[in-house]
């Protein structure tokens, strides 16, 4: 018996994510994925899944109805939401599992304090994949569907679950120092002008509203390039931080462009990058340079935080 | 041939083999591109993500949770003293080209600009053996070099809002072609009727870097039966 479930409204951004695709940014395809993985991956053990994958949302999530069958799932981000169960409406909590029968209902609100958020269903959903992986992008057509947005009324059908038992979390992900982000020295740091580079590291840049899942547009003090604007073309990363001629620094998120003409100041550590990317609009973000050392260690560090999160899993 | 190695964050390394856009220099980066996929699927290491060859660079991205920097210094130590075999065989594709004026929009006012007959234009397309450097900017998209100095162009400066899917774009020393409709500032001289990206195919891009390009002049006629063919068919 398949589970079938209909998104009665489908946000205002969902797209279907896993881990991404790699060895494909020679061709113009970066890597992509879902841009704050851990909690897809929180998101995946709850429901008990081997392959991880998760309906991701930004800010106003959607609301999904199950037309057949019963499904574990759970929510993870900072999420206010609801459901109906049984024709009862109650508030519902992030980090824990639900089951849910026909015709009851998951209202997704909104993220709070942060921008992305993950439905996780028990089960495998009946899609191919392309180049190995489910995540959507809707920018470059990439992805199952032509790596669209859920639309209004889509109806998508998964292998059920024949689980009836609930899970929560002991422990959960938490959320310090998030404004602080810790950057590499980038490729053409020494372009930079010294006056300019201190300002960098020492004044709060603003995150603008025109930033998406591709790009995240900071302002603040204008960073003084001493060399040039232009470079030849070279491979982006996701966390790349480049300069145009502005002076208004750019920092590549998961759906970045495969090459790019502009210096790039630093890289920001990947230990913060989950932190960085779930600042919403209008947050200041403060910029601390570290080492290579440093940064491997924090990233070792948060990996086995997420995994001690996630062997805190208990039957409710 | 390598000049220098530096660190790219904490998950990737940049191979630089020098400072100017020349197929000479390309053909290095290409070569190391080549080598490293080569070494990397016989020996199947793992945690290596992308790796990415552009004008005069190469990336390598790795999962810090699976390998880490070392171990990628010491597969570049592996092809850094590699002889460079340039002759490796280039992938050489021809690709078909309408250039009616409905077609090659800026052709007449690049005839103003570079002082040629809109044919004389057309004719140094046709004589160039263009050489794909890298993709990039969406999927399937080729830059592709060198042009004749005489059809130097600049961007436009108020870009398209949109370009159709086919378009063969020219601007300074590069000669592109759109996979997909897009908005763009390169001057547009032709259009031709073949899909350059499938994302349903194994090899979705039908340019990749290093390949050698050729176009050929067809009728109208003969690109409405391609074009059909390819886009038409196929939904």
């Amino acid at each position: 018996m398949k589970t079938k479930i209909k998104f009665i409204k489908p946000g205002i951004l969902t797209t279907l994510q896993d881990y991404g695709r790699v060895s494909l940014q020679d061709i113009g395809i970066s890597k992509g994925g879902a841009a704050n993985p851990s909690l897809m991956e929180i998101g995946n053990a709850l429901v008990e899944n081997k392959d991880v994958w998760s309906f991701e949302f930004i800010l106003s999530g959607p609301t999904i109805e199950i037309l057949s069958s019963s499904t574990s799932i759970s929510i993870t981000g900072n999420v206010d939401f609801h459901l109906i169960r049984s024709g009862k409406k109650e508030i519902g909590s992030c980090y824990r599992t639900y089951i849910l029968k026909e015709k009851d209902q998951i209202i997704i609100n909104r993220t709070i304090d942060s921008v992305y958020g993950y439905i996780s269903f028990s089960g495998n959903i009946d899609l191919d994949k392309v180049f190995k992986s489910l995540s959507c992008n809707p920018r470059s057509k990439i992805g199952p569907r032509d790596g669209q947005k859920i639309r209004e009324n889509e109806i998508f059908e998964m292998s059920s679950s024949m689980t009836d038992q609930e899970f929560k979390l002991d422990r959960i992900p938490e959320n310090k120092n998030k404004n602080k982000v810790r950057l590499l020295e980038g490729p053409q740091f020494h372009f930079f002008e010294n006056k300019s580079v201190k300002r960098f590291f020492n004044t709060p840049y603003e995150i603008t509203t025109t930033s998406d899942k591709m790009g995240m547009r900071l302002m603040g003090c204008k960073i003084e390039n001493q060399l040039t604007a232009n470079i030849k073309s070279e491979a982006i990363i996701k966390g790349a931080i480049q300069v145009p001629a502005d002076g208004q620094p750019i920092i590549l998120l998961t759906d970045h462009q495969t090459i790019g003409g502009y210096p790039k100041i630093a890289v920001v550590a990947s230990a913060d990058f989950e932190n960085l990317i779930q600042l919403p609009p209008k947050s200041k973000i403060e910029f601390k340079k570290i080492n290579l050392r440093e940064a491997k260690i924090s990233y070792m560090l948060k990996q086995e935080t997420i995994k001690n999160i996630i062997k805190s899993k208990v039957k409710i | 041939m390598i000049k220098n190695v530096f660190e790219y964050g904490d998950q990737a390394v940049l191979i630089d083999f020098g400072d100017e856009i020349k197929k000479e220099i390309n053909q290095n980066v290409i070569f190391v591109f080549k080598k490293l996929k080569q070494i990397i699927s016989e020996n199947n290491i793992v945690g290596i993500e992308n790796i990415t060859p552009s004008y005069n660079k190469l990336a390598i991205q790795f999962d810090l949770g699976k390998t880490d920097i070392t171990n990628i210094f010491k597969l570049i130590d592996q092809v850094k003293n590699e002889k460079v075999e340039i002759n490796f065989n280039p992938n050489k594709i021809e690709i078909p080209i309408n250039y009616d004026l409905d077609f090659g929009i800026d052709l007449e006012r690049l005839s103003k600009i570079t002082k040629l007959e809109t044919n004389e234009i057309i004719e140094s397309h046709l004589r160039t053996n263009f050489y794909v450097y890298m993709l990039g900017f969406m999927p399937g998209f080729p830059y592709m070099g060198d042009l004749d100095p005489k059809l130097y162009s600049k961007r436009l400066e108020t870009p398209r809002v949109e370009i159709a899917e086919g378009s063969v774009i020219i601007v300074e020393q590069f000669c592109a072609i759109y996979p997909y409709k897009s908005p763009g500032g390169w001057n547009i001289i032709g259009k031709t009727p073949l899909k350059l990206f499938n994302q349903s195919q194994k090899n979705p891009s039908l340019i990749n870097p290093g390949d050698e390009i050729i176009f050929k002049n067809i009728s109208k006629t003969e690109f409405q039966k391609i074009w059909k063919k390819n886009y038409e068919n196929q939904n």
